[in-house]
């Protein structure tokens, strides 16, 4: 069975976004550090609103911050 | 610290404890068959009940004045969801604690016991223990997703 897969740039784009901190993402995005963390080791996925909180952050199209790969 | 894993982390030495205290007095001196002669037992179980909800309360109140200290989210999409899954697993180990506990207790007094009589005292051993054992799961399962972190958010 085909396995969804969700690839985020949250990290490259935090440094080249004045290595902004993981908190201060969490702040902008209104979710916790933890949350980022989790998000950058790919161990969570984030909801769409999230998502595009985040985006919004970067001023970024969500599809720039997140990438979307169906394997298997 | 996260609020969620601070409350998880008390959660689970409070209610380990006194799920403790109440096996030491319940199945010292004769267990369920004796539970029930004199009030002292079971004065002592109704406190250790007593002072775990009251620990937990405090807990509840403590972990709040903290988030109001740091002014700064500490609670989001993703607690919530370790949250929900957590409950979700303390109702089904509930669930099927109650019924193999009642089941074991049933067919054990069947086959063993002569004239087939229950001593009640079992009756409060699991009324209280089903408690402890539903907030322990919660505070155990809260734990270990938040230290796997995986799930997809919702919305």
């Amino acid at each position: 069975m085909a396995k969804d897969e969700i690839k985020t740039q949250v990290r490259r784009l935090r440094f080249e976004y004045d290595e902004m901190t993981q908190q201060e993402l969490a702040e902008k995005a209104g979710c916790t550090r933890q949350t980022i963390i989790a998000l950058e080791q790919g161990k969570y996925v984030p909801s769409l609103a999230l998502a595009f909180r985040i985006a919004r952050v970067f001023d970024l199209p969500l599809e720039k911050v997140f990438e979307y790969r169906k394997s298997g | 610290m996260t609020q969620l894993k601070l409350r998880a982390v008390w959660s689970l030495i409070i209610w380990s404890l006194v799920m403790m205290g109440i096996c030491i007095v319940f199945f010292n001196e004769g267990g369920a068959d004796t539970f029930l002669d004199g009030e002292r037992r079971v004065t002592l179980t109704r406190a250790f009940i007593t002072i775990g909800f009251a620990l937990y309360f405090l807990l509840l109140i403590l972990t709040n004045k903290r988030r109001a200290r740091m002014k700064k989210r500490i609670k989001d999409e993703r607690d919530e969801l370790i949250e929900k899954k957590a409950l979700t697993t303390g109702f089904y180990v509930v669930i099927t604690y109650v019924f193999l506990f009642s089941t074991a207790l049933y067919a054990f007094y069947k086959v063993f016991s002569e004239s087939a009589l229950m001593p009640v005292g079992w009756i409060w051993f699991l009324g209280l223990s089903c408690l402890i054992v539903g907030h322990i799961t919660i505070a155990a399962s809260t734990l270990i997703l938040n230290d796997r972190m995986s799930g997809y958010g919702q919305g």
